[in-house]
């Protein structure tokens, strides 16, 4: 195809650094692998389970791929995991396989297979004098299958006050995924025992002296059964850095007139927790709302000013509420002017990740995959894809309310996507997830929450134990 | 300050033969209304669009075009005549109206392919080409076919605006392998009926039921006087479906071994080819895109499309992004 064919609309553009992330001693690396063998992990956890235990049906072929996994843990598997989980985030854990009967291992009882899991996992650290945390290796399942066994053994594990972890057959015994895998399965583990692996070393905008927010939202409709449908929403807390804060629960019956009160609530006792817990001080606070669904209506909006107008009240500071929406697109595009070869060295075109256009006034289009910068392991700098294919970029939308006075521009608030964009902790390889972490777990989130929305208890944020509260236990 | 660069995309222009298109017109600004209105139109067999709120020049309530206008007359709706840009933001909705009815016909006639029936959904027409890629072996329970996803935009530049077709493809592998197929390949190779039932437990399916396709497992199936039943466990709790209603998920390698080992199917070219066209980067996928809109719109006669007295083109060359950006963030 011949450019000149072309034809040209004229848009604004920009294009957003990626921002480096933080480690250990506040030390910058664009990379997570080099920033995390050169430098180590951010913060460690403050307490932590100290024995893995990999639970596993007793089969041959799943027997090998946990002694696999285990030895790659412990020692590291060549230079794609070098030395191991105990080097590289400095904890000092111990691992151990536990076999549950195969003729327990249903994937048409899920119920009882997790059950299984749990309760042999259970026997075996009561030998153990310390926490243990658990790793089911288990088959595949279907993401959209509403109840799975990854679900159960999630749900189960989590109201128990266990950590846990989920690896599968299929990823871990094959070689070509394997030597991918091991780097970010022990990143996972790190996060999910409450450490904090990095955080954004540059920083969003925000005023001197003043605060953000950025509160990742989502909402579900429930079938409980054939009984009852609820809407369910969950809010993601996350400070400018990048540094997770809390998850918090709202349900509602399902009726739409439900939806804003539901919201304002959410908004309202997220920011009040986070700034009750965190004693944060400051005279003015930017909640940037990140969502993914449907539009929000004036209803909704009018109880999203309602919820900051009750924290202006109860703590006496400025709350300044921002909505940006966040959906996939249908775009594709290519640059001619920006070879960016793949592996293979063939070029592939592909725009530079980063990359803003302003489609209209409060519309915005964002590169999160296409043509990256990476750091190597020795540290150099090189461009690459981050995606296979054709990636398609994600829209921005941003909805201001009407009557305040807005401090941040429209290219802060697609800055705060794509930063959150970086929060990637479950990939070593790839410098920028395609979602932000506010919105990229919603659908998981989902799924475990309408196993808690059927517990008889009506709140949902008393089901999930303080202590792995704490931590990301749905990534 | 950089240079002007620029992004070639996946758009194409839709050009209106007049800068203005007759149109009927519902005055309203209330949301409701607006939407029963577009509802019982199209209903009626008109093409309907909605406007919440006025923008760009253009007033709230339902724009529509009805070819049989003694339609309107049993409908007693009270509405005016009115000539607006034949490229506004309204008319991306009945550009978009009208090239879902065209497909649709086209479909019904064998001259495309429409998968499930959901040609017209979340603004986006599907559909796919007639012939079929490739087709696996020997039993043809997949086949890969072209598709196209289309939606219609608006966009406001420099005071005009303008309408784009934005076209994806995508290589659909359709899958044709539903329980009852499946259950009749187990018996013709001399599978016991306790021993299918006891197989058929071991997979991942989809079902089709009220609330749509879902992921879904099967916990048992029942032979009954004149067919067999599927007990299956869905999001809703356990149903019982027609074995057409319920299709074994390929996904799982498991179960991609069972098809290959124990039905014989081979899927291992048919998957390579999907991959392949997965991996095509964007420059060859534009080019594929624009052959396919020749292909599957132009020489089938979808475009030009007439709306009342206005006829829309589609311009095939891809748009270019011509970007003016600032200094980097």
């Amino acid at each position: 195809m011949n450019d000149e064919n072309a034809q040209y609309i004229l848009l604004e553009a920009r294009r957003i650094r990626i921002p480096m992330l933080a480690f250990r001693g506040e030390q910058p690396a664009l990379s997570v692998y080099y920033g995390l063998v050169r430098f180590g992990p951010y913060e460690l956890p403050v307490s932590y389970p100290k024995t893995i235990l990999i639970v596993y049906p007793n089969k041959s072929e799943f027997r090998e791929v946990a002694k696999r996994v285990k030895e790659a843990l412990e020692n590291g598997y060549k230079g794609y995991f070098p030395e191991g989980f105990a080097s590289i985030f400095d904890l000092n854990v111990e691992f151990d396989l536990v076999a549950i009967n195969p003729n327990k291992y249903t994937i048409l009882d899920p119920q009882n297979t997790a059950l299984e899991y749990y309760e042999r996992f259970s026997e075996v650290s009561k030998t153990k004098n310390n926490d243990c945390f658990l790793m089911a290796l288990i088959n595949k399942v279907p993401q959209s299958l509403h109840e799975s066994l990854y679900t159960e053994i999630k749900f189960l594990s989590t109201k128990n006050n266990v950590p846990s972890q989920i690896i599968t057959y299929e990823v871990f015994s094959d070689e070509g995924l394997f030597k991918w895998s091991i780097f970010p399965l022990a990143l996972q583990i790190f996060v999910k025992m409450g450490g904090t692996p990095f955080l954004l070393y540059n920083r969003l905008r925000i005023p001197e002296e003043e605060t953000a927010l950025i509160i990742g939202i989502g909402l579900s409709r429930i079938s409980l059964g054939l009984k009852e449908i609820r809407y369910v929403g969950f809010a993601l807390a996350f400070e400018p850095n990048g540094k997770w804060r809390l998850i918090r629960w709202s349900q509602q019956p399902y009726d739409r007139k439900n939806l804003p009160y539901m919201f304002e609530k959410l908004i309202r006792d997220v920011i009040d927790e986070v700034l009750r817990k965190y004693a944060v001080s400051t005279k003015r606070i930017h909640v940037i709302i990140h969502y993914s669904g449907k539009n929000i209506s004036v209803a909704e909006e009018v109880n999203i000013k309602a919820a900051c107008e009750q924290i202006k009240e109860m703590k006496g500071l400025e709350v300044m509420p921002y909505v940006v929406k966040i959906n996939d697109s249908m775009y594709r595009l290519y640059d001619e002017a920006n070879p960016c070869p793949d592996s293979s060295g063939l070029n592939t075109f592909l725009p530079w990740v980063g990359t803003t256009i302003k489609l209209k006034d409060d519309l915005y289009m964002l590169q999160t995959t296409g043509c990256v910068k990476v750091q190597t392991s020795c540290g150099a700098m090189r461009s690459r894809p981050n995606a296979f294919g054709s990636p398609s970029p994600i829209l921005v939308s941003i909805k201001r309310l009407s009557g305040i006075q807005y401090e941040l521009r429209d290219l802060d608030l697609v800055k705060s996507v794509l930063y959150m964009c970086r929060m990637n902790y479950v990939s070593v390889n790839n410098p920028v997830s395609r979602l932000p972490i506010t919105v990229k777990y919603s659908r998981r989130l989902a799924y475990i929450t309408s196993k808690f929305a059927a517990s008889k208890n009506i709140d949902i944020n008393a089901i999930v134990p303080q202590k792995i509260a704490r931590t990301l236990w749905f990534v | 300050m950089q240079e002007a660069y620029g992004l070639v995309v996946n758009l194409f222009r839709i050009n209106p033969s007049k800068d203005m298109v007759r149109v009927s017109y519902i005055e309203s600004s209330d949301v409701t209304s607006i939407n029963q209105y577009v509802s019982i139109l199209r209903d009626a067999g008109c093409i309907a669009a909605p406007q919440y709120g006025e923008y760009l020049g253009l007033a709230s309530g339902v724009y529509f075009v009805c070819e049989d206008l003694e339609v309107l007359k049993k409908l007693d709706i009270n509405y005016t005549e009115r000539s607006i840009d034949s490229s506004s933001y309204v008319m991306k909705y009945l550009v978009l109206n009208a090239l879902a009815r065209k497909v649709r016909e086209l479909g019904d006639r064998g001259l495309l392919y429409l998968h499930e029936d959901k040609v017209f959904a979340y603004s986006q027409v599907t559909f796919c080409d007639k012939e079929v890629i490739m087709r696996s072996e020997p039993y043809k329970l997949f086949e890969l076919r072209p598709c196209l996803i289309l939606r219609v935009e608006h966009y406001h530049v420099e005071g005009r605006n303008m309408l784009f077709l934005l076209a994806d493809l995508k290589f659909k592998r359709i899958n044709k392998l539903t329980l009852t197929r499946l259950i009749k390949i187990l018996e013709e190779k001399g599978y016991e009926w306790a021993e299918i039932r006891k197989i058929l437990r071991e997979h991942y399916y989809t079902c089709k039921t009220e609330e749509g396709r879902q992921a879904c497992l099967v916990d048992d199936i029942v032979r009954g006087q004149d067919r067999i039943v599927a007990k299956v466990m869905t999001r809703e709790g356990m149903k019982e479906l027609p074995t057409d209603n319920v299709w074994l998920n390929p996904h799982p390698k498991h179960t991609r071994d069972f098809i290959c080992d124990k039905l014989g199917e081979l899927l291992d070219e048919l998957w390579k080819e999907q991959r392949k066209y997965g991996n095509v980067r964007p420059k060859a996928k534009i080019r594929m895109i624009r052959e396919y809109l020749e292909k599957l719109l132009v020489k089938t006669g979808v475009f030009p499309l007439k709306i009342s007295d206005v006829e829309y083109n589609l311009d095939l060359r891809p748009q270019k992004l011509l970007l003016t950006p600032g200094d980097e963030e």
